[in-house]
């Protein structure tokens, strides 16, 4: 089953008085579990790609289906509960909220769902910072911790609300090679062990073999899908 | 929102020095509101409630007599009591006294000044209480001998006064005063004690035994000079209260009934107005004497009737005989300057003259019988006939009071008068200081406020740009645009209230400490002191009130900044870099 469907997507930047052109008609299918890698090197629509799949980006012309909702015709609000409750982000820079503690950061996307209890919230995110190894650091704040460390609680807070879709934007980007080995083997085992979809975008052809299905991208096409 | 008030919080104790310093700015000016309101509320609660209660009585009625000079004088004081015991139900009035006082040149050892010789009448232990307990701190002496007998006129001075006219207790202060009949009269008062008044207002005062006063002023028992009238709930009842005991104390003409060579007869003046004078004239025939001098100041005019019976012609003089309220038996001389028909409802035993001629008589020998009730207020001659006194019309305010008793001045006329007024119209201009003071403070605070919410919108603008890849994250992950806005308005508005918070502390503290100094009882200030330290009055509602628009204003002021940052598009403040 499809959970993401790409068809015909463009995406233009104005720059000055030019117009960028990140994306050129791009198609694309996800199938549910899969653990894809876009791979491109840097300007190639990579990241516009996931944004637009991660609905924070709106395409200029084509069509974008998540789990079956074309979302160029969704209203904000409807577009951050999708966010919300079926996309998790992990970011090349970690983006952790610099005021929250690891649990606090892992908890907030259930927090914003408002539907779980306080009990049910604390088990879950526990229960990711174990699989993700910073149990003894729950109470540290982001910057008390490595690079490393802050992406796999970027993992776990994507992970926490269950997705369906995971979306990672050069995931291992600011790691040294040993952590970026880590980080992947860790989405990896995840990706088979609460079967969510994962699609991260890389320019570092290592990664690579540990992605299950392969897109590369140029200039804004998709070169080829396997 | 537990959520964002939690990261709210936060995110304020993240940015410690800028928060802080606009935390103390705000802190600062809610200080500043506080101390003013409550210095602005405590002035006024230290002139109205003390001096200016002290000098007017909540309520009082003063009777105004004109002569060389004005002078208080309220001829039947019962009168007067009677109508304030019929409008002012017992459980809502606290007193009504007595007030009698009269400025004085006091010479003591070798120093001289201005006091005001007041009366004050301690009867029983309440008074005694109340008086010595709840307006005086004893310096020396004793308040016992108050009431001594072999004593003649024992007063009670403030260290103000001792001080001034260099004297202490058993000295003797000579005074030189006008009595209420425009003598000057001098005594000899003997201190018997020092005692400091809780209000500046005491400072210059004398105080002497009530009677022994009014003797000295030359007031009779049954007279005084105003009634002061001191109410539960002043604020709440005092101007219906006034408004009521104003119509109860309507006049009645002015009528003597009497006799005169043993035929019973009445007078009835009229007033020395042309107008009433020309009217009269229309009612009346003068038939015998000059109708110049018949309705000139002096003029007195007997009706052809009682000329025939008792023999009376222009020119004779007759005795008028009658009974007064107070003094007994009283005759006076009169002269007829002319003889008058008349075919209106005037008796035909009517002795008419001109209000001037018989005002004095009437009020200081006043009737037992007045009977004119057969002259009814629709009845023609009633507006041309004088009344027993003129009543003052209520006065809006102070300045309206003042003017009214100017114009009064004006007119030559030896008719008592009669004024009611409440504290609120006596001294409204000084009620007036305080929506003055109270709106300085506002404006200056809203300046101020206005320069320090400028501070939170750049704070904010600041804020929000150093925080805008942290909104790309949180809008990324599924924060809606409202919680956003909401965010960065509630860490306004939370800013703006612990600083507020800190500000009213911070008043509070202020306040107590400018209230433990103690000033000179000499000092400029000391009109608006209290036991000689500045008094401070809280209004708990008003700061509140100030607090809940600061807090208002603050939100009102976030909403815009906090808007735009909500309305950023997730994947532009994802890409912004500082």
């Amino acid at each position: 089953m499809n959970v993401i469907e790409v068809k015909g997507v463009t995406k233009d930047y104005p720059l000055g008085k030019t117009t960028v052109h990140a994306l050129r008609g791009v198609d694309l299918t996800v199938e549910e579990g899969a653990f894809m890698s876009i791979i491109g090197p840097s300007g190639s629509g990579k990241t516009t790609l996931l944004n637009i799949i991660g609905c924070i980006d709106t395409p200029t012309s084509g069509s974008v289906k998540v789990h079956g909702d074309e979302i160029t015709e969704l209203e904000d609000k409807k577009i951050t509960d999708l966010r919300l409750h079926k996309i998790g982000f992990i970011f090349q820079t970690f983006n952790l909220i610099p005021v929250l503690n690891v649990r606090e950061n892992v908890e907030f996307p259930l927090l914003l769902m408002k539907k779980h209890s306080k009990g049910e919230i604390t088990a879950r995110a526990e229960k990711l910072i174990t699989e993700v190894g910073l149990m003894e650091y729950i109470e540290h704040k982001p910057a008390e911790l490595s690079g490393g460390q802050r992406q796999r609680v970027a993992i776990a807070r994507a992970l926490v609300s269950n997705p369906d879709i995971v979306l990672a934007d050069e995931p291992t980007a600011n790691l040294d090679s040993e952590t970026s080995e880590s980080i992947l083997e860790l989405m990896r085992e995840l990706n088979e062990k609460e079967k969510t979809t994962f699609i991260f975008s890389t320019h570092d052809p290592e990664v690579l073999k540990y992605a299950k299905n392969i897109v590369k991208i140029r200039d804004g096409h998709i070169l080829g899908q396997g | 929102m537990g959520l964002i008030l939690n990261l709210s919080l936060r995110n304020l104790l993240r940015q410690k020095r800028r928060n802080l310093l606009l935390g103390i700015g705000i802190a600062f000016g809610m200080m500043i509101l506080v101390v003013a309101n409550s210095f602005s509320h405590g002035i006024v609660d230290v002139l109205i409630k003390d001096v200016v209660s002290y000098a007017y009585g909540h309520m009082s009625i003063d009777g105004i007599q004109s002569g060389s000079q004005m002078t208080t004088m309220i001829r039947d004081k019962q009168r007067i009591m009677d109508a304030i015991n019929s409008t002012i139900p017992k459980e809502e009035l606290i007193g009504a006294e007595e007030k009698i006082g009269a400025l004085a040149r006091a010479i003591g050892n070798g120093e001289a000044d201005n006091v005001f010789v007041v009366g004050a009448s301690v009867r029983n232990e309440k008074d005694k209480k109340d008086f010595f307990e709840g307006f005086f701190t004893l310096v020396d002496g004793s308040f016992e001998d108050y009431f001594r007998k072999d004593i003649e006129y024992p007063v009670i001075i403030s260290s103000a006064v001792a001080k001034s006219l260099n004297v202490k207790v058993h000295d003797v202060i000579k005074v030189r005063f006008p009595m209420v009949t425009g003598q000057v009269q001098t005594a000899q008062f003997t201190v018997i004690a020092v005692a400091n008044g809780n209000n500046s207002f005491m400072n210059i005062v004398v105080f002497l035994d009530g009677e022994r006063a009014k003797s000295l002023l030359g007031y009779k028992p049954w007279e005084s000079a105003s009634m002061q009238i001191t109410l539960k709930n002043p604020q709440r009842t005092a101007k219906a209260y006034a408004d009521t005991l104003h119509r109860k104390l309507q006049p009645e003409l002015l009528s003597i009934v009497g006799k005169v060579s043993g035929a019973d007869c009445q007078i009835l003046a009229f007033k020395n107005e042309d107008a009433a004078k020309e009217e009269l004239n229309r009612h009346i025939k003068v038939i015998a004497g000059d109708p110049k001098k018949a309705f000139a100041k002096e003029g007195v005019m007997v009706s052809a009737q009682l000329a025939r019976k008792l023999n009376l012609r222009v020119g004779s003089e007759f005795t008028y005989e009658y009974r007064t309220k107070f003094r007994g038996l009283y005759q006076e001389k009169f002269r007829v300057d002319a003889i008058y028909s008349s075919d209106t409802k005037l008796g035909s035993n009517i002795i008419l003259m001109n209000g001037e001629r018989i005002y004095e008589t009437y009020s200081k020998f006043l009737p037992v019988d007045t009977k004119s009730g057969y002259i009814g207020g629709d009845d023609a001659l009633y507006p041309v006939l004088a009344t027993e006194w003129k009543l003052l019309e209520r006065s809006r305010d102070g300045v309206a009071l003042q003017k009214a008793l100017k114009e009064e001045r004006k007119i030559k006329t030896s008719q008592p008068k009669l004024n009611v007024n409440t504290m609120y119209e006596a001294a409204s201009q000084l009620m007036q200081f305080e929506s003055v003071l109270n709106s300085i403070t506002l404006v200056a605070v809203l300046l101020l406020f206005f320069i320090i919410l400028i501070g939170v919108v750049n704070t904010l603008r600041m804020t929000i740009k150093e925080r805008t890849r942290e909104i790309g994250t949180v809008r990324a992950i599924g924060m809606q645009k409202k919680d956003v806005r909401n965010m960065f308005i509630t860490e306004t508005v939370l800013l703006a209230a612990i600083s507020c918070a800190a500000g009213i502390i911070l008043g509070i503290l202020v306040m107590q400490i400018l209230g433990l100094i103690t000033f000179s009882s000499s000092s400029d200030l000391s009109m608006i002191l209290k036991d000689r330290h500045i008094y401070f009055k809280m209004d708990p509602v008003g700061i509140l009130m100030n607090f809940l628009l600061i807090i208002f204003i603050s939100g009102v002021t976030a909403y815009f900044p906090a808007r735009r940052a909500a309305r950023l598009s997730a994947v532009e403040a994802l890409r912004h870099y500082e």
